[in-house]
């Protein structure tokens, strides 16, 4: 039994260095170079605000590069990681070594949050150069239940809710900080505090990309509101497992059940963008100089 | 069904939003109890300040075109397509021209019919 905990936390770890740091960093990164090269700044110039000049589409193409190499960086490391933990003995305890899964996790995640940022940055050059005087809207109402079934929407409701109460019980509703109840339960709420702000945001804030069409902006929204709602119930998921076997002293899970979280918030978060959402389907005549 | 307002465009913005959704409404592109984006939401799509939209809403709710049922939205009036025939601004303009026809003929200056104009709108007190 031992060897099996052994064998499936590597089994896991390296999973999640392959997902994390080679399978979508790669995903992505081929999506990139596809856009640069199908639609290049030559004629698409709405598409790059701050690419001018007869090299900009070489340009365009080489600028995901960094980011591959940062990824590859990042696998490397945990590839080693792994053979000195392998070399050193290494086995499942729980005494803080979650710490580290999640730290890693953080690691992995931190070039997928540079591409979020260099996205917000360029679609606010794209606005900021925008002087087109039309400007278009849907006369449509937008609803929450556009975009996610009540069904699924239920389910995150009972599951958030059910974590709370599931973490003053297993406490014996004792509130003391020291106890962690307050920590979690806040952190919980500031969370879904958080993704209600998001949705706000992205289903009734001001538009982000001023070219896109309405239909891919539809399809866009729905995109982030529903990978809201998968993490929700994730987070609630986790919540009560992490409770769970802390309470019933199996704390040498931890780190498994830890990597195996960051995994599947990775397939539902950037698996659903890129399934949900293929470049292809996407309207790029938009970006054309006089569209 | 999609608006598109002009910001460089002469006409006011408030006023081309009411014309495309009444002409909306005529060619039969949103029908009578179909729901309108909220002020907010249109506003912030058509990147423009919320009072004017509020503004456009408030006038097609006195033409009888949309009517507000509270927290549930702004709605297509049942008797929008027949409301958004009758053109007000035409009315006003007809009868101001004829009024402004017959103070000349009797010898008033514009200046004197200016004058009055604002006296009278800005002494009303409905």
């Amino acid at each position: 039994m031992p060897d099996l905990l052994l064998i499936t936390f590597y089994g896991v770890f390296l999973s999640q260095i392959f997902l994390l740091s080679y399978y979508y960093p790669n995903k992505l990164y081929q999506r990139m170079r596809y856009v640069a090269k199908t639609y290049p700044p030559s004629k698409y110039p709405k598409l790059y605000p701050n690419l001018l000049g007869s090299d900009a589409d070489d340009i365009a193409k080489t600028r995901p590069k960094p980011y591959r190499y940062i990824n590859m960086a990042i696998m490397v490391a945990g590839l080693l990681l792994l053979v000195v933990a392998m070399r050193s003995d290494y086995y499942p305890s729980g005494e803080g070594e979650e710490t580290f899964v999640f730290l890693f996790a953080m690691l992995q995640f931190l070039p997928f949050i540079y591409l979020e940022f260099s996205e917000c940055k360029q679609l606010k050059l794209m606005r900021d150069v925008n002087k087109a005087s039309k400007r278009k809207a849907e006369l449509e109402p937008r609803h929450f239940f556009g975009f996610v079934s009540p069904s699924l929407f239920g389910i995150a409701v009972i599951l958030f809710f059910a974590a709370l109460w599931f973490n003053f019980y297993i406490k014996d509703y004792d509130l003391s900080w020291a106890r962690g109840t307050l920590t979690s339960v806040l952190a919980l709420i500031g969370i879904h505090l958080y993704f209600a702000a998001l949705f706000m945001w992205q289903v009734y804030g001001k538009k982000i990309n001023p070219h896109e069409t309405h239909k891919d902006r539809r399809i866009h929204r729905g995109v982030v509101v529903r990978v809201m709602v998968y993490t929700s119930i994730g987070l609630s998921v986790l919540m009560i497992t992490v409770q769970s076997i802390r309470e019933y002293n199996l704390d040498y899970l931890e780190p498994l059940i830890m990597s195996i979280y960051f995994q599947i918030l990775a397939v539902i978060g950037i698996g659903t963008i890129l399934h949900s959402n293929p470049i292809e389907n996407i309207d790029f005549d938009v970006y054309k100089e006089n569209v | 069904m999609e608006i598109i307002i002009d910001i460089d465009d002469p006409v006011p913005l408030f006023s081309q939003l009411m014309e495309q959704i009444k002409q909306a409404v005529l060619d039969g592109k949103i029908k009578a109890g179909d729901a309108l984006p909220s002020i907010r939401q249109l506003a912030n799509d058509l990147d423009i300040n919320s009072k004017t939209v509020a503004k456009s809403y408030r006038l097609l709710e006195r033409d009888n075109v949309i009517q507000t049922k509270g927290y549930r939205g702004t709605f297509v009036h049942p008797d929008a397509k027949v409301n958004s025939m009758i053109d007000l601004n035409t009315t006003i303009f007809e009868h101001l021209s004829k009024v402004i026809e017959v103070l000349r003929d009797r010898g008033a200056t514009d200046s004197e019919i200016r004058i009055a104009f604002g006296t009278v709108m800005n002494n009303r007190k409905d």
